[in-house]
């Protein structure tokens, strides 16, 4: 972006080359898929999609506790369901030696992914 | 493809590279080849370059490159941005694509008429924001009745649930999401009553993308667009940018965590083209 097209910065701007040099070398920020590490790299990409969804369930699920339309045993069902999916995730990235970390994909200026 | 024109006032007759183009593309380089060349339909052009045979890489040189070419029609042109690495068949196929969609590019030609687009972002910087919501929370979940989260969910069956408590945790980030929600959204109705004054009869011209993804330090909370009559910008500049510098001071009182506020442009208008094209 050019100088001029900056007509009012109150600061931020100023650690953007610091922020864009640290995405840059960072790895962790890439999807990373070679023949040595594919079983890493998609499992990578395919919790971070799960990752995604299972936050947006999770979403949706507040929505409705807050909302006080469930019986007692419904909010049972959705406490144990929304646990034992949140243990199931945690078993996966174990198992690939990921963390929450290396599935927030970080999107520069637009923030983190989740 | 860099962009669409409309060439009513610009004298374009069917021609390949028509008077008007010609002397634009003097010193100016396209993608690939240094020549810019029009494919017109009626009253509106395509500005191309002929790369014929040639493969494009995407890389960071050609993409501020096709910014710059479309920067550079802007600054004489009211146009259509086109998204980079958009590359058709031949001439015959941009015609074909200008009659396809002809009446729509004409509604968005006309929308973005003389009009410049400005981007204005809002980052909220840090841990202090954080706190700010916290303490928010907390007066809204222990108003005088003493009600907790989820305080409509019974007590007294499986009080001592696991899964229970589990959700009630859940609740509270759910619900400090929404707080920050909140917030960003008073921040955008005042920014939105700052600027309507610039600009009275386009409010449908200011777009605002929330970002809720939990503060964290100098993250963007609001990416923001807008229109602004070109003739209006240039007379009032000064009090465009007086305007956010106002913005700004007025957040630094009411949330001294310090709201950060970048104000960028005159751009194409880029978030103002909305064509599904045939």
């Amino acid at each position: 972006m050019g100088e001029d097209k900056i007509l009012f910065n109150s600061g931020i701007l100023d650690l953007l080359p610091e922020e864009i040099e640290k995405l840059k070398n960072n790895p962790e920020s890439r999807v990373n898929v070679t023949p040595d590490n594919a079983d890493s790299g998609l499992a990578k990409l395919v919790l971070t999609l799960i990752e995604v969804i299972r936050k947006l369930v999770e979403k949706q699920a507040m929505r409705r506790v807050n909302g006080g339309t469930l019986t007692d045993e419904e909010i049972e069902r959705l406490g144990e369901t929304l646990m034992k999916l949140e243990m199931k995730m945690e078993e996966l990235k174990k198992h690939f030696n990921l963390t929450d970390d290396d599935l927030n994909i970080n999107l520069g200026p637009l923030g983190d992914l989740m | 493809m860099y962009a669409i024109l409309d060439t009513k006032t610009n004298k374009c007759n069917g021609e390949e590279t028509p008077e008007w183009l010609m002397n634009f593309t003097a010193g100016s380089h396209g993608v690939s080849v240094p020549d810019l060349k029009a494919v017109a339909y009626k009253d509106i052009s395509a500005v191309i370059s002929d790369i014929e045979g040639k493969s494009i890489v995407t890389d960071n040189t050609n993409a501020l490159c096709y910014a710059d070419v479309i920067d550079e029609l802007f600054q004489r042109f009211t146009l259509l941005p086109v998204r980079f690495g958009s590359v058709m068949e031949s001439t015959g196929a941009v015609k074909k694509l200008l009659e396809r969609n002809y009446d729509e590019i004409k509604q968005n030609l006309c929308i973005v008429e003389n009009k410049y687009e400005f981007g204005l972002k809002v980052y909220c910087d840090t841990e202090y924001s954080n706190a700010e919501l916290k303490r928010a929370l907390r007066a809204k979940e222990e108003p005088e009745s003493g009600e907790k989260p989820g305080q409509n969910i019974s007590a007294d069956v499986n009080a001592n649930s696991v899964f229970k408590d589990y959700l009630m945790e859940k609740l509270k980030v759910y619900k400090s999401e929404e707080l920050l929600t909140m917030y960003i959204d008073n921040i955008i109705e005042e920014i939105t009553r700052h600027l309507v004054p610039l600009n009275p009869v386009h409010t449908q011209y200011i777009k605002f993308k929330k970002i809720v993804s939990g503060i964290k330090k100098s993250s963007a909370i609001i990416d923001g667009v807008f229109l602004l009559d070109k003739e209006q910008y240039l007379k009032k500049k000064s009090v465009l940018i007086h305007t956010v510098e106002d913005l700004k001071s007025r957040f630094t009182i009411s949330a001294p965590c310090g709201l950060d506020f970048v104000l960028t442009g005159p751009w194409p208008p880029y978030n103002f083209v909305n064509i599904t094209l045939k």
